[in-house]
């Protein structure tokens, strides 16, 4: 692997990672909020909006 | 609406330092093109001992006025920082190898900073596998808090210790930085540590509300059991 590989390899996982990260992130956040909402609906859609 | 600004700005400045450090930058002398993982693992670094000294603050603050918000701030910045500290270590790792020869060493620096990431680790699964909220959180903040005294001993291991890391380029008490580094890679790098920093608030600020709305879902559930 020449330099500019290593230096893609580096790129490439760092921000893929954190690309996976912040999504993941959101689902969870999505996921909470949905739960919420099943036993409190008004209160879930203000988490909602805020994320 | 101000975190969605705030990661407008951090996405607008990640492109940025891309294209500085990648194009803009010019290659090192002696490392070649390598050198511009730094541009990378520097940030990484800085934005996971920022992120240990939060979990240090809000532990502290914890364990004093025993404020939700306080363990929620220092939960949620040791994931983060759990995360930049991976970052760092497979970063490095990918530079040791064309500069070093290898690709992991035993050197005290890289060592130590192996230990912070198994510390705050094992932190998060404490955390997960503590069922009662408040023993979780207690345990959590003292945890924190011995793991962040490992920070200033990474800081210093390439001074105490004859280690294969070279010493620091930006925090050092003898040189400022700008004496130190040549300004086409200082600005490429100042760029990327500030679109890190506010992609690191970004990310703060999204893990602390997924926790305030778990910790209302746990007291809807509460409260609808009572």
């Amino acid at each position: 692997m020449g330099h500019w590989g290593f230096v893609f390899l580096a790129y490439g996982i760092v921000w893929c990672s954190i690309l996976i990260y912040t999504m993941l992130l959101k689902r969870r956040i999505q996921r909470a909020t949905a739960a919420r909402g099943k036993t409190h609906p008004a209160a879930s859609e203000a988490d909602g909006h805020e994320a | 609406m101000a975190r969605r600004i705030l990661g407008t700005l951090a996405l607008i400045l990640i492109v940025t330092g891309l294209y500085w450090g990648l194009v803009e930058a010019p290659p090192d002398a002696r490392q070649g093109e390598t050198q511009r993982i730094m541009y990378l693992h520097i940030p990484s670094i800085l934005v996971a001992y920022l992120s240990f000294f939060i979990v240090f603050v809000g532990s502290c603050l914890y364990l004093w006025k025993g404020e939700r918000r306080d363990d929620n701030l220092a939960h949620s910045a040791a994931e983060i920082g759990v995360l930049f500290t991976a970052l760092t270590i497979v970063e490095g790792s990918i530079w040791g190898k064309p500069t070093w020869g290898v690709w992991w060493t035993w050197d005290a620096r890289l060592t130590l900073t192996a230990i912070l990431l198994l510390i705050f680790t094992g932190y998060l699964l404490l955390r997960s596998l503590i069922e009662d909220q408040r023993r979780a959180a207690v345990s959590g903040a003292i945890l924190g808090i011995i793991g962040f005294l490992d920070i200033p001993l990474i800081h210093m291991s390439v001074y105490w210790w004859r280690t294969l890391h070279q010493p620091p380029s930006i925090l050092r008490p003898d040189k400022a930085p700008w004496d130190n580094i040549d300004p086409a890679m200082l600005w490429p790098l100042g760029i990327n540590f500030v679109a890190f920093l506010l992609l690191f608030f970004y990310l703060l600020s999204l893990r602390i509300h997924l926790g305030e709305v778990e910790e209302q879902a746990r007291r809807d559930r509460l409260h609808d059991t009572a």
